[in-house]
């Protein structure tokens, strides 16, 4: 077993799906699950490359990283929700819907469970007031239903379609 | 977006959405419609909202005349109040007093003369067909049957009393959500002395008397329909009896001791392995006088005097105050921006800690 110092020394290499890299630490990649395994496997030589994270979402997504290896052990130390943590992840998120979702789906990809909560938040956050047809739009949802079965839908519950 | 979002996705950002938004998003499409509707995703959601609760309150006009039930949930933090559900009740309940339950989010009420089963998130409101047998003298209790995921409803009734030799005969009816009528059962073992049930997990509990216990706790398994004795906890002779009460502690069930001489009430909790009780929170209440038990957890007790609401910290042994109906507000009681104008003209409320669920009372599953 590695010493933490050790590992934050030790770096890896990331590589976007438009070709890209980026050097991390061990420990800011292994906030990934997904990258975690592949370490613990031995199958980090060279660069990781990640074809469904483009250049842009992946700086995104190892800012958010670095800075929770680093809080990390913050928490484990106190056993609290550290209200610093908390403040930086609300300015973190706060960024254009594109942006949002991209980052929604890196997180699902890499299997980093925190920020996919905190995405996942947001985005409910978003679209909880939206219209049905915002709703598709958003999500490039086809509306399969028949005129029929989208009127049976809505009469069921008229008072939230008003 | 560029990609569609995967199913895993979809399910962890809907399961965060508060009811109103899923039952409109259901009309989104047909994947969206299967997803909000399966029993899987509704456990999740509803798991998901209860570590945001709030308060849920129905304001009783007066004791025994009340037109409709208005529904209400209360946000403390956000001193936001909103109308869940306003329904009319049938004439021959406005005149009978209204009795409240509450298990996942899932409201029952009762008269002496019927029953009403609610989800104040999605409105849904379904009376039941009456029971077979009229005796109005009942107690009644509410619960989920996990084994079936039904929700069901059991009424006990006194069926005959002989005066001369004091022997009672005791009836039980149960209605399960999803069936159109009642099933009788054999009743129970005792008489229950005080109509305040308390549901934990999938067993009702009543207070009951028996001879050789003295005060007992009278239970029944949604699950196995079937009632048992469970002795009552060591107390103190208490002189100036007050009827207890009994709670839905986190997972246990707790016994309220109120000791007006002292202004002080006990909570003692069931171990349900080996009946066994143990004290679990003290509570010095002279300060704000309320000494009813809503609701209790290791964080924070609910407690009222049926108009007046108030937190008791166990852990710092501080209060904080919720809502009042009416009233000047003094030094003692700081209620002046607590009273909330949905609970003008009403007498008391039923308060329950809540969390919106989308299960549906009509089809009756989880």
């Amino acid at each position: 077993m590695m010493s933490l110092a050790a590992q934050k020394e030790k770096k890896i290499v990331l590589r976007s799906s438009d070709g890209e890299e980026f050097e991390v630490e061990v420990a800011t990649a292994r906030q990934s699950k997904m990258i975690s395994n592949m370490i613990n496997d031995g199958c980090v030589e060279g660069s990781i490359p990640l074809f469904n994270v483009d250049a842009r979402t992946l700086a995104k997504v190892i800012e958010y990283c670095r800075r929770h290896a680093g809080a990390t052990r913050i928490l484990d130390e106190y056993d609290n929700p550290n209200e610093e943590i908390k403040s930086w992840d609300a300015t973190y998120i706060d960024v254009h819907q594109t942006i949002l979702y991209d980052i929604l789906q890196a997180a699902d990809y890499l299997e980093i469970k925190d920020l996919l909560d905190l995405a996942c938040e947001q985005v409910a956050n978003i679209i909880r007031g939206k219209h049905v047809e915002e709703i598709r739009n958003t999500f490039n949802i086809k509306n399969d239903f028949t005129v029929e079965e989208e009127k049976e839908i809505r009469k069921q519950h008229p008072w939230l379609f008003e | 977006m560029a990609q569609a979002l995967s199913q895993d996705v979809i399910f962890e950002v809907l399961s965060r959405l508060p009811v109103k938004s899923l039952i409109r998003f259901k009309a989104t499409c047909k994947a969206w419609l299967a997803l909000i509707s399966e029993p899987y995703f509704i456990a999740s959601h509803y798991k998901r909202s209860r570590a945001n609760p709030s308060l849920l309150i129905l304001p009783l006009k007066q004791d025994i005349f009340q037109e409709t039930v208005d529904l209400y949930s209360y946000k403390k933090e956000a001193r936001v109040s909103e109308l869940l559900l306003q329904r009319k009740l049938p004439c021959e309940d406005r005149l009978l007093a209204l009795y409240p339950c509450q298990v996942n989010g899932i409201i029952m009420l009762f008269s002496e003369r019927s029953f009403h089963i609610c989800n104040p998130s999605t409105k849904e409101f379904l009376t039941l067909s009456p029971p077979y047998s009229d005796h109005a003298h009942h107690c009644v209790g509410f619960g989920l049957d996990s084994s079936t995921n039904k929700y069901k409803v059991v009424r006990v009734f006194l069926r005959s009393f002989d005066e001369n030799t004091q022997d009672y005969d005791l009836g039980c009816e149960i209605f399960t959500l999803g069936d159109g009528s009642w099933r009788t059962i054999d009743g129970p073992p005792c008489t229950i002395v005080r109509n305040c049930p308390a549901t934990v997990g999938e067993v009702v509990y009543w207070p009951t008397y028996k001879k050789e216990h003295g005060m007992a706790i009278l239970q029944f398994s949604l699950r196995d329909e079937t009632f048992g004795v469970v002795p009552g906890p060591p107390l103190k002779a208490n002189e100036n009896y007050v009827p207890s009460d009994l709670v839905a502690l986190e997972g246990d069930l707790g016994y309220v001791d109120r000791r007006v001489e002292s202004y002080t009430v006990d909570i003692w909790a069931l171990n349900a392995c080996n009946n066994t009780w143990s004290k679990k929170y003290n509570i010095d209440c002279s300060n704000f006088g309320l000494m009813t038990v809503e609701a209790a957890d290791d964080r924070k007790i609910l407690l009222s005097s049926g108009n007046r609401l108030a937190y008791f910290d166990p852990r710092s042994k501080t209060w904080t105050a919720v809502l009042a109906i009416g009233g000047a507000p003094n030094d003692k009681y700081p209620w002046k921006q607590a009273c909330m104008s949905f609970l003008d003209g009403s007498l008391h409320f039923f308060v329950a800690p809540f969390a919106e669920s989308l299960v549906s009372v009509t089809t009756g599953s989880h």
